[in-house]
Formats: structure tokens, C-alpha cells, sequence
């Protein structure tokens, strides 16, 4: 009989211990911690409040003039019909350059955060597109390359830079290029 | 003639020239021993009278038909012990606390000779009622004592009964601690032993001790027995299990059923001791062994039985272990435990005559552990002697002979002058516990004037009997045991309690006895008022050992009932753990059901208020997060451009550096990740690396300087947070060419 009671109570014990910690930490704990992060943005949304100080009218002419700068950005970066037009800017430049392009490889995932789904107003965003480019070039030429390469009109950029060369051919420089192209996005 | 009467009259004749013989009188005065045969017939009505000249010295007479034993048995004149008062005596015998019948209770106060019987009433397999008779009938006695008072006094005064110097504390017992007996009375309590109420059963009675813990030491109430046949109010039970189920029904279950522990011996039960030496092994292979030795050569079924074991230490050297058995039929102890279980009493123990006498050795001897002594426990139908070595016991046997065989020795017509007098059954008892092994054998029983002499000389074949098969058991465990010779032997059982009787094998063992003293801890002590019949002693020594902590190393009630006491402190220790943590679970419980309600109560009221804001709030707040995402988009943007033309002015920095004479070989730029592991970086851990290989040419004891000025340039740049040089080998002396690797990093200052 005691037998049964003393494995009855622990069992009863270790099952209220592990209902207590699931409902204190796993229900209870992570509703209320949703529920402060929640009451810590309301809390925050009207601090910010209380302390602006233009009109709204004033707030609504920055707004506006800063998504009219943000839309110049289409002048610098390509849309998705002009897009194949960097790519061959960066060919053109390498040839002028007298570079011997390996490979020319541009990935098709836009490696920026979607906040564009955010975004309630605007309409248009950006997206990023790395492309992967490797040639051989001595280093005056590949430096020339590079130059050229962040003048062009549309925005490149350079991700990382490889340089490599042979130690009995110091001449001949193999280069790996990781460049960030991208893509301005109208109404979506 | 029956036969029985013969050998009677055939004893007397013999004792009755004997007596002729020491006396000088002649056997037609009425033969030596007092007895007569039944037909025969008195020839001499004159009433005999007491000489009070010591009958002399047993002369060799060997040309006397009296066998040399039973002359040598004639006493030496013993030495007159100190005068005892009567109130002495009664000082000694205490109260009668052996239950009567409700209206035997009610009788007058019992004269003083009566008061004397407390013993002798124990051992009387009479009922009650039949003690009441001899309470009354002793009443006309007093006169017969007024009217010899010479003759009354020199019986009285002798002190036959067992003297409590017996059965003292040892004096080197410390005294309690208040502290120890506060953490005993948690731990009785814990266990369940807070009172204990010990049983033993025995064929004619049942001995109840009741006792409260007080520490480590237990505070008795009561010792009451119960004899069999038992008469209450409205009904004779004969029976002991009913008898049994009296008793229990008569304790008051409010006081008795919570915190109490039962312990018991019943006679009723078969069980057994072995004890046996058992090579090394262990598991499994102990446990078959166990069983198989205690089914062997069981007096009784070897189905269905409960075994437990005490597996002692070896000695010094020895590989074997002794290993105590107890067996018991499980058929009678589970019928005795449901017994206590129908009135809601649980039984925690049955245990065996012979290991609760090595126990209470065990616990109260602990300075005479060293060397060889005996126990002898005599119970009425049979006594158990039991060796005990270096405090190991070793060996155990049962003998057919018991405090019953004194008592039919005293059972026969003994003639008194001129006049037979018949020793029935309660005198019998009587005269046993009260005047035990006479020392002083001129004397006589004041109420009929039977000499004590001749009660020595009919007890005198059953001490020899005894006293024969002691010996032939210690002879058989000299042999077994490398000729260990028994240094003493300890007395125990309702033999015990018979006056002068361990004195009288001490003469005849020619060895030391004594009494067992379970007292001689101080593990019992007395309720105030508690008047102690010392002689109880012994008769109640099982009851003693079973309240001893130590009287559980055999226990011989079913597994089940075991682990239902054994789990009991585990199961109040989760119990008291279990009422702890409950309530703080349920008060966390509820805090955190609470905090959950106020947190969705106070996010609900701010939503309300975020409600009540007007429109152009809200927009103002859908502009502030498009305004945010619109920045990020510029500042990504931003920080690739910043981050290619560092690239670039690197590249051209490093190279506008490089010295003539080092060839660089491989320049590799590795931006850090914003986020390491899945989690965004802080700036100051933002590093972006630059690793730059090449090798210096020039000779190898002038290109690790280049290196190092080198090195030092850059870091005259003040743009790397760290060069790390890795050196590719040492360059043989030939060698024109010290190859390397640095790693350098660019983070923002």
C-alpha cells in the first residue's frame, strides 16, 4: 500500500513539476512575453508620438519628397527589362580592358530583407542580385577594370575582391570578382 | 496400580529412605520425599513436625540403594540469606498486572501471599477466575502463619525471588541527550515507531507490551497478560486467535492506530533459525543458496513459507559468512496479520526466539562481544539455546524441555506428617515462581508445610535433564568450532523467572550464568508509578526484543507486507515533499495565470486607446514605418558602394606599399557577415579581413627585416586593426625566397 502511495506521490510530483514548468515557461511565460513585446511597441508608438513636433501636414511634405528621392534611384539602377544591359556594361568594359572573362555568373536571388512587404505607401523597392565574375588580367588592367567598373551609370558594386597569381608567372593575375547588381522594382 | 503411580511410589520410597537416612528417622514416620502412594495406608495420624536442625551432610553411604546422583543432590546447608521483610517482598513483586475478568477486579484487595504469585500467575495456564480462587482460599492461611509464626517467618523471609540487581542499567550507559532524543523522536516518528505494542504468544497466554518512545529509549505503560482460558463479562474464549482479537479490540484505536508499531512472537507460528556458513558468492547464487537451505530439513512444510536472512560479517581471515535464516510458515503469519489488519492495526514484524535473543545480546552486551557464551531461553514447552561468538551467532537448538516439565515435577501427592498433601496444577505454579530452586531446605509452605527440601528433590531430575542437554549442546559446538569453550550462559524466557534457578546452573554447568538483561542499555524505562515485578522480567524478554530496533534484521512477514513498512518513510518524505511543493506549484500557477490576464487586460486598454487616436495619427504612423524601410533601402545601398570603393582604395594602398623585392601572390578580401549565426553582429565585432600572400625575395637573412618593415609600413597606414603573420617554413640558406601570409583586419576605430 505505501508502496503504491510513495510511487503514486512521485509520480504525481514529477508530472506536476513538468506541468508547472510547461504551463509557467511554455504557456503562460510565452504569452506574456508576446503580450509585453506587444504593449512595449503600443507604449513606444505613443511616446514617439508625444514627442513629435511638426504638423502633419509638414510630416506628409517630407514623406513625399523622400519617396520622390528614393524613385530617382531608377535613373542609377536598371528595372527588370534594362537589367541584361549591366551585365553586358560589364562585358564591354572587360573586353575594352582586354580582360579574358572565365566566367560571368549572376545569381537569381535578391539577397536584400523583404521590406517591401512592408511598406504600405511606396510602391517601388530595390533588389539585389550578386553576380559572380572571374577573368585573367595583369594588375594595371584589372585595376583600370575596376575603376571603370564603379563608374558606369548603372550601380555595381564590388562584394569581395580575389587576386591570385602564380609565383613563376608574376605577370598574369587571376581575379574573382563578387559584384552586387540590382534591380529597381516599379509598383509591385 | 497405574504406572505413573508405581514410579511414584517408587521415587518417594527411594527419597523417603534418603531422608531417613540424613534425618535418622524412621520411613514409617512418612517417607523422605513427603510423597505417598495413594493405597497405601498412614499408620501414624500424629502430625509431623518441622525439625529445625540442618539435616546433615550427605554421609558415603555407598551400600545405600540411593543412586550416588540423587544423594549428591541433598543440599548443602546454604548460607541464611539477609532477613527480607514482607513489605520487602511485596516492594519486589510489585502489582498483579495480569488482566482479570471484570468481576474478579471488583474482589477485595488480594492478600499478601497472593501479591507474591504476580509471577506464578504468568505461567498458570488456569483462567483467571481460578487465580481469583486461590486469592480467596489463601485468605485462612494468614492464620495458620499467625499460629507458627517461627515457621511462617523463616519461609517468608527467604528471598527466593529474582533480584533486581539483575537487571540494572549498566552504569557506563551515558545519560540521554536532549538534542539526540529530539532528532530519535523525528526519526520514530518519520518511521512509524512512536509507540510500540509488543506481542507474544504462547501456548497458555498472550504477553502484551505497550510501550512510548522517548528518544531512543522506550517509555513502558504497560505489561499485561492474557491467559488462556480467558472469561469476560459474557463469554469464555479458549482460543488464542480470538483471544488475540479480543486484545486488539481493546485498544483504543485513536491512541493506538496512528505512529504505533506491532511486533510479535506467536508460539502458534511454525519458523525456524538456521544459521550456516555460506562460501563467497553473491547474487543470484546467495539467494538460491538461502532458499535452498532454508527448505532444507524444515520441521515443517517447506511450502509455502516466508524467508529473511541478516548476513553477518566474517571474521578476520575467513572468506565464509554466517548467514542467519528465519523461516516461518506464511500461511499462519498472513492469518495473523490480517488479524491486526480486520481492526486496522498493521503488523510490521514476526520474528524467532533465537535471533531476538542474540539481538538483545547484541544491543545490551556490546563489551562482552568478545569470545563464546550461550543464551538459553526457556519457554514453557521447550527451550532454545543459541551461541553466540565474537558476537556472531553461530548456532541454534531447540531441546524438549521447558518450564512445563518443572511444573508436572511438582504435580504428585506429598505427604506432610501424617496427612497426603496433593500439589495440584495452581499450586504447582505457584510454589515454581515463588520459592523457583529452594536453597534453604529446612523450610516449609506455611499453608500446607511441604518442605522445601522436597520440592528441590522433585525439581531436581528436570534441572539435571536440563542441565545434561546444555551440555551435550555446548559439547556438539566445541566440536563444530574449533574446541571454543562457552565462557558463559545467559538466561532468558519464563525459566528464568523461576527463583534460584540460574544460580543452581551455575553449580551444575560449573560455569558463569546469568540473567539476560534487556534493560542494561537503558532502552526501556518505566512510566512514573510503574511498579516493576523484576521477575517479569525474563518472562517478558521477547516482548523486549521485539521492541528493539535491531529485532527487524529477520522478519518473516510476506515480501509485500515488508515493503508496505519499508516504503513507509519514503512514502511521508513524498508526502511532506509533495504538501510543500503543491502549494508553492499552485501559487505559480496562479501568479502566472494572473500576470497573463493583467498583461492581455493592459494590451487590450492600449489597443483601445490606439483606437480612439484619430486618423492622421495612424497615418502618421504607416508614413514613420514606410519612411524606416525607405531609409534601409539607401543605407544598404549606401554601404555596398562605401564598401567596394574601400575595396579599391585598399587594393590601391596595399600596392602603392608593396616593396620591390616582396611579390605578392594572392590578395583576397573578405568581407564580414552582418550576421554570425543567424544573429545580426555588433559594429565593433564588424571586421572585414584582408588576406595578402606572397614572398619576399631576396636572401634569407635580410628577407624576414623586408618582411618586417613591410609589415611596419602597413601598419603606419593606421587603417588595420591587425596584421597576423603567418610564416610558410624557414628558407634554406640558399634559399632566396621567404614565403608568407598576413592576415589583416579592417574594422571601424
Amino acid at each position: 500500500m505505501n508502496r503504491n502511495i510513495f510511487f503514486a506521490t512521485v509520480i504525481f510530483l514529477l508530472l506536476s513539476t513538468v506541468g508547472i514548468f510547461y504551463f509557467s515557461v511554455g504557456v503562460a511565460g510565452k504569452e506574456i512575453s508576446e503580450l509585453q513585446i506587444e504593449l512595449d511597441d503600443i507604449n513606444a508608438r505613443f511616446n514617439e508620438l508625444s514627442m513629435v513636433s511638426e504638423t502633419y501636414e509638414e510630416f506628409k511634405v517630407r514623406f513625399s519628397e523622400k519617396v520622390t528621392a528614393f524613385d530617382t534611384l531608377k535613373t542609377i539602377i536598371p528595372n527588370n527589362q534594362s537589367y541584361a544591359t549591366v551585365l553586358e556594361q560589364i562585358r564591354q568594359i572587360s573586353e575594352r580592358h582586354k580582360l579574358q572573362i572565365i566566367s560571368l555568373a549572376p545569381s537569381l536571388n535578391d539577397i536584400y530583407p523583404a521590406l517591401y512587404t512592408e511598406l504600405q505607401i511606396p510602391k517601388n523597392h530595390v533588389e539585389c542580385y550578386p553576380v559572380q565574375l572571374k577573368f585573367y588580367g595583369d594588375y594595371l588592367t584589372i585595376g583600370a577594370f575596376l575603376d571603370d567598373l564603379m563608374e558606369i551609370e548603372t550601380q555595381v558594386n564590388i562584394a569581395n575582391i580575389k587576386l591570385e597569381t602564380e609565383m613563376e608567372h608574376g605577370g598574369m593575375l587571376t581575379c574573382e570578382l563578387n559584384l552586387y547588381t540590382y534591380i529597381f522594382i516599379e509598383g509591385a | 496400580m497405574p504406572a505413573e503411580e508405581k514410579d511414584t511410589a517408587a521415587t518417594n520410597r527411594l527419597l523417603d529412605l534418603l531422608r531417613s537416612q540424613q534425618t535418622g528417622k524412621s520411613t514409617t514416620e512418612g517417607n523422605a520425599s513427603g510423597t505417598v502412594d495413594a493405597n497405601a495406608a498412614n499408620d501414624d495420624n500424629t502430625p509431623i513436625k518441622e525439625t529445625h536442625e540442618p539435616p546433615p551432610k550427605p554421609a558415603m553411604v555407598s551400600s545405600s540403594i540411593v543412586p550416588d546422583a540423587i544423594i549428591d543432590e541433598v543440599p548443602e546447608k546454604p548460607q541464611a540469606p539477609p532477613p527480607v521483610t514482607p513489605d520487602e517482598i511485596m516492594a519486589k513483586l510489585g502489582n498483579l498486572t495480569s488482566k482479570k475478568p471484570a468481576d474478579v477486579e471488583e474482589a477485595p484487595e488480594p492478600v499478601e501471599s497472593v501479591a507474591q504469585g504476580t509471577a506464578a500467575s504468568l505461567t498458570d495456564p488456569e483462567p483467571a477466575e481460578v487465580l481469583a480462587t486461590d486469592v480467596t482460599e489463601e485468605a485462612p492461611d494468614e492464620e495458620a502463619e499467625q499460629a507458627f509464626p517461627d515457621e511462617v517467618e523463616s519461609v517468608e523471609t527467604v528471598n527466593q525471588l529474582i533480584d533486581p540487581e539483575y537487571f540494572q542499567i549498566h552504569p557506563d550507559v551515558p545519560a540521554p541527550n536532549k538534542l539526540v532524543d529530539l532528532l530519535y523522536e523525528f526519526s520514530n516518528w518519520a518511521f512509524g515507531i512512536r509507540r510500540k505494542i509488543t506481542i507474544q504468544c504462547t501456548g497458555d497466554s498472550i504477553r502484551v507490551l505497550k510501550m512510548v518512545s522517548a528518544g531512543n529509549r522506550n517509555v513502558i505503560d504497560s505489561m499485561d497478560e492474557w491467559p488462556l482460558p480467558y472469561e469476560t463479562e459474557d463469554q469464555k474464549i479458549t482460543h488464542r486467535d480470538d483471544l488475540l482479537g479480543y486484545i486488539l479490540d481493546s485498544f483504543d484505536q485513536k491512541l493506538w492506530k496512528k505512529g504505533t508499531m506491532f511486533r510479535m512472537y506467536s508460539a502458534q507460528i511454525e519458523t525456524h533459525t538456521k544459521v550456516f556458513k555460506a562460501p563467497p558468492v553473491k547474487g543470484k547464487e546467495i539467494n538460491e543458496l538461502i532458499t535452498w537451505t532454508a527448505k532444507k530439513n524444515l520441521p515443517f512444510s517447506s511450502e509455502n513459507i516466508n524467508i529473511d536472512y541478516k548476513i553477518l560479517d566474517s571474521e578476520k581471515g575467513e572468506l565464509k559468512k554466517n548467514i542467519i535464516i528465519g523461516v516461518g510458515n506464511n500461511e499462519t503469519i498472513t492469518f495473523m496479520s490480517d488479524l491486526f489488519k480486520k481492526r486496522k492495526f498493521e503488523l510490521q514484524n514476526v520474528s524467532t526466539i533465537p535471533f531476538l535473543d542474540w539481538q538483545i545480546f547484541n544491543h545490551c552486551y556490546p563489551d562482552r562481544q568478545r569470545g563464546c557464551v550461550a543464551i538459553v531461553h526457556m519457554n514453557r514447552n521447550e527451550t532454545t539455546i543459541t551461541m553466540v561468538k565474537s558476537g556472531r551467532m553461530e548456532f541454534s537448538r531447540e531441546m524438549a524441555v521447558g518450564v512445563k516439565d518443572y511444573h508436572k515435577a511438582l504435580v504428585q501427592r506429598v505427604m506432610v506428617g501424617n496427612d497426603g498433601v496433593n500439589i495440584t496444577d495452581e499450586m504447582a505454579t505457584e510454589y515454581l515462581m515463588r520459592y523457583g530452586i529452594p536453597d534453604d531446605t529446612d523450610k516449609e509452605i506455611p499453608e500446607n508445610g511441604i518442605s522445601l527440601y522436597k520440592i528441590r528433590i522433585f525439581l531436581r531430575p528436570v534441572i539435571e535433564r536440563m542441565t545434561s542437554e546444555i551440555n551435550r549442546s555446548l559439547d556438539y559446538f566445541r566440536k563444530q568450532v574449533l574446541d571454543v569453550e562457552c565462557q558463559e550462559l545467559y538466561f532468558t524466557g519464563p525459566g528464568a523467572a523461576i527463583p534460584n534457578l540460574v544460580e543452581t546452573f551455575a553449580k551444575d554447568l560449573e560455569r558463569t550464568t546469568e540473567h539476560l538483561n534487556p534493560l542494561r542499555q537503558g532502552n526501556f524505562e518505566f512510566k512514573p508509578g510503574f511498579e516493576l515485578d523484576h521477575q517479569l522480567i525474563p518472562i517478558y524478554s521477547t516482548n523486549f526484543g521485539l521492541a528493539l530496533k535491531q529485532s527487524s534484521g529477520i522478519n518473516l512477514m510476506p515480501e509485500s507486507r515488508k515493503q508496505h513498512f519499508q516504503f513507509k518513510i519514503f512514502n511521508k518524505l513524498a508526502l511532506l515533499v509533495a504538501s510543500i511543493l503543491v502549494p508553492i506549484y499552485m501559487l505559480i500557477g496562479y501568479f502566472s495565470f494572473m500576470e497573463k490576464e493583467f498583461m492581455n487586460e493592459s494590451v487590450a486598454n492600449m489597443n483601445k486607446q490606439w483606437l480612439k487616436l484619430s486618423e492622421q495619427s495612424k497615418e502618421y504612423f504607416v508614413m514613420s514605418d514606410d519612411l524606416k524601410y525607405l531609409d534601409d533601402y539607401w543605407g544598404y545601398l549606401g554601404n555596398d558602394r562605401i564598401n567596394s570603393e574601400n575595396q579599391i582604395k585598399l587594393l590601391r594602398l596595399i600596392s602603392s606599399e608593396i616593396p620591390d623585392n616582396i611579390k605578392v601572390t594572392s590578395l583576397v578580401f573578405r568581407p564580414a557577415s552582418s550576421k554570425d549565426g543567424g544573429s545580426v553582429i555588433k559594429q565593433d565585432a564588424h571586421v572585414d579581413r584582408v588576406a595578402l600572400s606572397g614572398f619576399v625575395h631576396a636572401h634569407a637573412g635580410i628577407a624576414d627585416i623586408q618582411l618586417t618593415n613591410f609589415i611596419m609600413r602597413l601598419e603606419g597606414l593606421n587603417m588595420f586593426t591587425s596584421i597576423d603573420r603567418e610564416v610558410q617554413g624557414t628558407p634554406s640558406s640558399d634559399d632566396t625566397r621567404l614565403l608568407f601570409t598576413l592576415k589583416m583586419g579592417v574594422a571601424v576605430r
